[in-house]
């Protein structure tokens, strides 16, 4: 996992926390002003506080699933390789956005909760090393997966903006016009929050749910492929 | 919008879950066990918690 004297150790887990750690930049500063800090007022470190350590785990948890699913298939090379990072991809992702969150270093958006915030963040770690990694090779003729990613994942990758949700609105449109089962599976979308839920709703199995996301996302990474960009954000 | 980018959100989180299937086989892919890790990370928020709070004063 980390290398020593140019070896790589395997199956070995070590703590990003140990190597990523961000220092408190603005806080001190403004500890030493007699001012609390500027970035966030107390109703940001309110909110951050305020989170139970049963909460927090389920932060933690889903943070790194969202990290993981978006590594998929980008970490044997390239900006995201565990190669270039000297760490887990994963867990370098998942603690240098906490960190980023706790110490201040992110500006807060009230409108997003911890969750969102710490997607967020990631998205913007994301994107910086995929810059500073295109920077560091800009003369070399390197292969990455970053170079030419599905209209999917560029979606994804920019996750808060109002015209990407607007093209992943249609594509669904489009991808489930002619599936009965498929539609009725995304008309669950509006009232359930989990696949709990839909099983409740809609009385099928998670096994049989499982498969319809998995279809539905196809369709839709098939659909996005076979448009050119400027056919799908005018129909948007 | 807001209504759209709920359905985005939703989108991404239930294609996480149905591509995930076994999590534990996740955390196993980079050496430890969900447990294990989350019992890291609350270790390192809960000492980042306390540092913010020694530094600013706040709460």
């Amino acid at each position: 996992m980390i290398y020593e004297n140019g070896q790589l150790e395997d199956n070995q887990f070590v703590d990003a926390s140990k190597h990523c750690q961000i220092p408190f930049p603005d806080l001190t500063v403004n500890a030493a002003e007699g001012k609390s800090n500027r970035e966030y007022s107390q109703v940001e470190v309110d909110a951050l506080l305020n989170l139970s350590q049963r909460e927090w785990s389920i932060v933690v948890d889903r943070l790194f699933k969202y990290v993981f699913y978006k590594l998929n298939n980008k970490t044997d090379f390239g900006a995201h390789s565990e190669h270039n990072l000297m760490i887990n991809p994963a867990d370098y992702y998942v603690t240098n956005a906490i960190e980023k969150l706790i110490t201040g270093s992110w500006k807060w958006k009230r409108e997003f909760s911890i969750d969102e915030q710490l997607k967020r963040i990631v998205n913007s770690l994301l994107s910086a090393e995929i810059r500073a990694y295109e920077l560091k090779h800009e003369n070399e003729n390197i292969l990455s997966y970053d170079k030419n990613p599905f209209v999917l994942e560029t979606l994804i990758d920019k996750d808060d903006s109002d015209l990407n949700h607007k093209i992943l609105f249609a594509a669904m449109e489009e991808c489930t016009k002619n599936d009965k089962e498929l539609r009725s599976f995304v008309r669950a979308y509006d009232d359930c929050n989990t696949f709990d839920d839909m099983q409740s709703k809609l009385g099928w199995s998670k096994k049989k749910l499982y498969a319809l996301q998995k279809k539905l996302t196809r369709k839709i990474k098939s659909y996005l492929r076979s448009h050119p960009n400027k056919q799908l954000f005018n129909n948007t | 919008m807001e209504t759209k980018r709920k359905l985005f959100e939703k989108f991404i989180d239930f294609s996480i879950e149905a591509s995930i299937g076994d999590e534990e086989e996740m955390y196993r892919k980079i050496g430890t066990t969900k447990d294990a890790y989350l019992a890291k990370k609350l270790e390192m928020i809960e000492k980042l918690l306390k540092e913010r709070t020694e530094i600013t004063g706040i709460p």
